[in-house]
């Protein structure tokens, strides 16, 4: 669900929804999200000061709460 | 801007909205209210939370209230997730736009019930000024909240309101008038 959520949301986001792109990897037995987005998208999911970025990460980890989860997002250059 | 920057912003906005009709401004409320609906119905699909949107539209605010979720999940603790689901309808909105959004997100009356206790801190602090003298300083607020208490002061005699500091640090000062 985690990476459901975060798909739908990059897509809604970014001017080339084609190009986002979410990897789910285990690190030390964490989900971890990697998101990437186009190049010219970057800015679009971070925001400024990272408020959108902390926002993502938020809705996200509130999404994996309700499956009894954790999942962190790292935003991929 | 520094942070020690004092202004009176709120009361005097003089962004491109001063510049259309009220009609026009309606259509573009109405055009940002229906894509942050659509934008929270998809997020709830996939999600699977049930929960119904209402989208309202008046003169100087648009609200989608969404109610009946069933699960404090949109909200989290002292409503960090809806200050997130804010933001994230906030851009998607605006992605689409391409200009500001105003469209205010709630979920089961969380945010109406916290703007009413800042209504009351507000009066409270209102009474202050009057017995002392001295200025008070709100909470941190953002610029809705912020518009809500000069409007407040605004109706209120004997004292004035004021904004200073830097977003989302920014708050209303309330201070005797002079």
């Amino acid at each position: 669900m985690g990476a459901d959520i975060l798909t739908y949301i990059a897509k809604s986001l970014v001017d080339n929804p084609d190009e986002v792109k979410v990897t789910p990897v285990e690190e030390d037995g964490e989900l971890v999200l990697e998101l990437r987005v186009h190049p010219d998208d970057m800015g679009k999911v971070i925001g400024k000061r990272g408020r959108t970025a902390k926002a993502i990460r938020t809705m996200v980890k509130a999404a994996a709460t309700r499956e009894g989860t954790s999942a962190t997002v790292e935003i991929v250059e | 801007m520094t942070d020690t920057q004092t202004e009176p912003d709120e009361r005097f906005v003089t962004d491109e909205d001063n510049e259309l009709t009220p009609e026009e401004r309606l259509e573009q409320l109405d055009e940002e209210t229906r894509l942050a609906a659509d934008f929270v119905e998809g997020l709830l699909d996939i999600l699977d939370l049930p929960g119904d949107i209402v989208e309202e539209v008046q003169e100087d605010q648009a609200v989608v209230r969404i109610t009946e979720v069933g699960s404090g999940l949109l909200i989290g603790r002292r409503g960090a997730t809806l200050d997130a689901l804010q933001e994230l309808v906030r851009s998607a909105v605006q992605r689409q736009t391409e200009r500001r959004s105003h469209v205010r997100v709630d979920v089961e009356g969380y945010r109406a019930r916290q703007v009413d206790k800042l209504r009351e801190k507000a009066r409270d602090a209102i009474a202050e000024v009057r017995e002392t003298g001295e200025p008070v300083r709100l909470e941190p607020m953002d610029a809705y909240e912020r518009k809500l208490m000069h409007d407040l002061v605004a109706r209120t005699g004997g004292v004035t309101s004021l904004s200073e500091g830097n977003e989302p640090k920014r708050r209303v000062v309330i201070q005797p008038e002079s």
